[in-house]
C-alpha cells in the first residue's frame, strides 16, 4: 500500500514538472507581457527597462530555474492581475474547491457506493436497472450542460447575483 | 462545522443575499455598467489605458476636459492665461474637497505634475513640462522648456491627486506615492480624488462599486447617479446580451454586427459617436524597393476604395479618411478626401515600371480594430487589381505586436489614436523619420521618411499662435497626402447603448470617456 502511494506521488511530481515546463515554454506565444502593461505610446527605452526589471531578458533556463526554485519554497510568484501573491489568490479560492470536493465525496460514499454494491449483487433487479439507466444518462450528458441546468433550476432563483465563488455565502 | 450546517447556512445566506439586494436594483439612481474592461489599478498614473482613464473621470477631475466639439471645459482649473512664451498661469477652483476631506490646493497640482513626470506611461507626454509652481493656494504656474502649444491638451491628463493622502510611509515602510508597475503599491489600492464617485467595493476583473461623493464640488450638475456597479464583460456578444436582457443599463463598444439589433430593440437606445482613431496601412520601404517610389504608393492608395470599405464592410460604422486628422482636430484639412481610381492606379504602376506588378506579404491583427481581418482581406483583393499579389497573414493581438515590432513584412495594418487629441501626434509616431534616440517614428513600420514634413510639424509644435500652427499642420497633411506616407482608410466610430431613460447622449464623446458625474437617469417607473 505504501509502495503504491509513493509510486503515485512520484507520478504526480513528474506530471507537475512536465506541465510547468510546458506552461513555461508556451508563455512566449501568449504575447509580450510588457506590451499589455504599458500604453501604446510608451517609448522602447521604458519598455526595455521594465523587461530587465521583470527578468524577461534572461534565457529560458535561467527564468525557469528561478521559477522552480521559488515554487519549491512555496512562492508561486505574483499575480499582476490581482496584484497579490499567486498563493494568496489560490488560498482565497481554496475553500470553495474543498467544499465541492467534500460534498461530492459525501454523495459518493452515502449514495453511489451502496447503490453500486447492490447493483453488483443483484444486477437484474428493477432498482438496479433504474439506477444504471440514470447513470447512463448522467454520463452521457456533458457536465457543462448539467451544470447550467442545475444552476438555472436551483442556484439562480435563490441568488441571481452570484457570490464570491464559495457555496456558503 | 459540519458539512450539513455549512450547506444550511449557504442556502439561508443565498436567500438572504438575493432578497436583500433585489430592491436596490430597482432604485432609480443606480447605474449598472457593462464595460469591456475595468480599471487595471486605482493608481491613475500607473497605466495609460482606456479603463484607467474612464476611471480617472469618475473618481478624479482633470484641470480641464474636452467637450464633444474638442473645446476645453474648465473643471478644477477655472481660468488660464499664457504669461509668457513658456509659462501658463492657471487659477484653480475654490472650495473643492478630496474624498479624504482634505482641501484641494495648488500644492496638489504641483505634486501631481511631478508624479506624472515619474510615471513610465506619462513621462513621454509630460516631457515638454519643465516645472510647476504654486504661487498661492489657488494659482499655479506651469513652465515648459520650449514654447509648447499643447499645454491645455495635456492638462486634460492632469487629475490632481490628494498629495497629503498619498504622502508618507505605509506600515511596511513603502512610500505611499510610489508608482509601481503592476505592483501592490499603496496608490493602486487606496484612493482619494476630487471626483464625483468613491469606490465602495472592488474585485479585480469581477466588479467595481461606486457611490456618489457627498461633498462633490460640482453642485450645478444635473447628474443624479448615486450608485454605480461596473461589471467588466469583455465578450462582445455577452455584453450586448446583458443589456438586452436588462442585467445592465449601459454598455460600451457595441460591435458593428449587433448595431441593427440594438437599434431595433425596445427600451434600448443606441448612441454612435464619430471616433478619432485612424485605421490604415504602412508600406515597408526597407523590404520592397517599389514602395520607395511615390508613384507606386499613390497607386496603392488609388486602388483602395475607402468609401466602399466604410459603407459595406463597416456598415457605415466608420468615416472614410484621406488624412490622419479627423474633423475637429487642429490640422484637419477639408480638401483631403479619399481617392479611388483604379485606372489611374494602373497607369501609375506602368509609369513606375511595375505594370506586371509584384508580390508582397501583409500582416494584420484579427482582434484589435473593428473588422480588422476582413478589412485587410478586402484591401488585398483591391490590390490584386493593380497586380500586387498579397499574401495576407492575420493573427491575434498577442502575436501581432511582437511581429509588428520585427518589421519583417511588406505591409502592415495599424490604428492610431493621438493621446494629445492633436494632429502632430499622428505624424510623430507614424510617419516621422525613425530616430531611436528621440523615439520619433516609433510606429513607422515602413521606414517612410520625408524630412520636409518632419520639419514643418516640428516647427508647428513650438508655434504658440494657434491659427498659424493649424495652417502649418494642414499643410503637412496635404504633403503627406501627396506623398502617400501612410494609407488612410477610416476613422472607426464608437457605439454605446443604454436602456430607456439613461440619458447617455450628452455625456459620451469621441474620447471614449463618458462623463458619468453628469449622467441623468429618468426612469418612467420612478416614484
Amino acid at each position: 500500500m505504501i509502495a503504491f502511494l509513493i509510486k503515485r506521488l512520484m507520478h504526480a511530481v513528474l506530471v507537475m514538472f512536465i506541465i510547468s515546463l510546458l506552461a513555461f515554454a508556451i508563455q512566449d506565444n501568449l504575447g509580450d507581457p510588457i506590451q499589455q502593461m504599458v500604453g501604446q505610446s510608451v517609448p522602447e527605452s521604458e519598455r526595455e527597462e521594465l523587461r530587465e526589471r521583470f527578468g524577461l531578458n534572461d534565457p529560458f533556463l535561467v527564468q525557469y530555474t528561478r521559477f522552480a526554485k521559488n515554487a519549491l519554497q512555496g512562492d508561486f510568484g505574483y499575480s499582476y492581475f490581482y496584484r497579490e501573491p499567486a498563493l494568496d489568490v489560490i488560498a482565497r479560492h481554496l475553500p470553495a474547491t474543498l467544499e465541492l470536493v467534500f460534498a461530492s465525496t459525501l454523495i459518493i460514499v452515502v449514495f453511489s457506493v451502496p447503490i453500486g454494491v447492490y447493483s453488483a449483487i443483484k444486477p437484474r433487479s428493477l432498482i438496479s436497472r433504474f439506477f444504471m439507466g440514470i447513470s447512463i444518462v448522467g454520463i452521457s450528458i456533458p457536465v457543462f450542460l448539467t451544470a447550467i441546468v442545475h444552476h438555472a433550476a436551483t442556484v439562480y432563483p435563490l441568488n441571481p447575483r452570484g457570490n464570491d465563488g464559495s457555496i456558503a455565502v | 462545522m459540519t458539512f450539513k450546517k455549512t450547506l444550511l447556512a449557504s442556502v439561508i445566506g443565498a436567500t438572504l443575499t438575493g432578497t436583500a439586494l433585489l430592491p436596490s436594483i430597482a432604485s432609480a439612481e443606480t447605474l449598472r455598467i457593462g464595460y469591456s474592461a475595468d480599471p487595471e489599478t486605482l493608481d491613475i498614473h500607473e497605466q495609460l489605458s482606456g479603463g484607467v482613464l474612464r476611471f480617472s473621470h469618475m473618481a478624479f477631475d482633470p484641470l480641464v476636459r474636452w467637450t464633444k466639439d474638442f473645446e476645453f471645459e474648465p473643471r478644477l482649473a477655472t481660468e488660464w492665461e499664457q504669461v509668457d512664451e513658456t509659462t501658463m498661469r492657471m487659477t484653480l477652483r475654490e472650495g473643492v474637497k478630496f474624498h479624504s476631506g482634505n482641501e484641494f490646493t495648488a500644492d496638489d497640482v504641483v505634486w501631481t505634475i511631478e508624479r506624472l513626470k515619474k510615471s513610465p506611461d506619462y513621462r513621454g507626454i509630460f516631457e515638454p513640462v519643465e516645472s510647476a509652481e504654486a504661487i498661492d493656494d489657488t494659482t499655479v504656474e506651469i513652465k515648459t522648456s520650449e514654447p509648447y502649444p499643447l499645454l491645455l491638451n495635456i492638462a486634460t491628463y492632469i487629475f490632481p491627486m490628494d498629495s497629503e493622502f498619498y504622502t508618507g510611509e505605509t506600515e511596511d515602510g513603502d512610500d505611499k506615492g510610489e508608482i509601481e508597475k503592476s505592483g501592490d503599491s499603496y496608490a493602486s489600492r487606496n484612493l482619494s480624488g476630487t471626483g464625483p464617485f468613491v469606490i465602495t467595493d472592488r474585485r479585480q476583473g469581477v466588479r467595481v462599486e461606486f457611490e456618489r461623493f457627498e461633498d462633490y464640488w460640482d453642485t450645478e450638475t444635473e447628474g443624479n447617479v448615486s450608485r454605480i456597479e461596473l461589471t467588466p464583460i469583455s465578450e462582445n456578444a455577452s455584453r450586448v446580451a446583458a443589456l438586452l436582457s436588462g442585467d445592465v443599463d449601459f454598455i460600451d463598444a457595441v460591435p458593428p454586427n449587433d448595431l441593427d439589433r440594438v437599434r431595433d430593440a425596445d427600451d434600448v437606445n443606441l448612441v454612435e459617436v464619430d471616433g478619432t482613431r485612424i485605421i490604415g496601412f504602412q508600406m515597408n520601404e526597407e523590404r520592397v524597393e517599389a514602395f520607395q517610389d511615390a508613384r507606386v504608393r499613390q497607386a496603392v492608395d488609388l486602388a483602395i476604395n475607402q468609401e466602399g470599405i466604410a459603407d459595406r464592410l463597416m456598415r457605415g460604422f466608420a468615416n472614410p479618411a484621406g488624412q490622419f486628422s479627423p474633423e475637429g482636430y487642429s490640422g484637419h484639412n477639408p480638401d483631403l478626401t479619399p481617392r479611388y481610381d483604379v485606372e489611374r492606379a494602373k497607369e501609375l504602376m506602368a509609369e513606375a515600371g511595375y505594370e506586371e506588378g509584384f508580390e508582397i506579404e501583409m500582416i494584420a491583427p484579427n482582434n484589435r480594430y473593428v473588422n480588422d481581418a476582413q478589412i485587410a482581406q478586402a484591401v488585398s483583393n483591391m490590390l490584386a487589381r493593380i497586380n500586387i499579389d498579397v499574401d495576407l497573414r492575420t493573427m491575434p493581438l498577442a502575436q501581432y505586436w511582437p511581429e509588428y515590432d520585427e518589421r519583417e513584412s511588406d505591409m502592415a495594418m495599424i490604428g492610431w489614436h493621438a493621446d494629445t487629441e492633436d494632429t502632430a501626434n499622428f505624424f510623430q509616431y507614424l510617419s516621422f523619420c525613425i530616430d531611436e534616440e528621440t523615439g520619433a517614428g516609433q510606429y513607422n513600420y515602413g521606414n517612410y521618411c520625408n524630412e520636409e514634413i518632419d520639419q514643418l510639424v516640428t516647427e508647428a509644435d513650438s508655434e504658440t499662435d494657434q491659427e498659424k500652427r493649424n495652417e502649418m499642420l494642414r499643410e503637412a497633411e496635404a504633403m503627406l497626402y501627396e506623398d502617400v506616407g501612410y494609407i488612410t482608410l477610416h476613422w472607426q466610430n464608437l457605439a454605446y447603448a443604454a436602456s430607456e431613460g439613461v440619458e447617455i447622449e450628452p455625456v459620451v464623446n469621441a474620447l471614449d470617456f463618458p462623463y458619468l458625474g453628469d449622467l441623468v437617469i429618468n426612469r418612467e417607473d420612478d416614484e
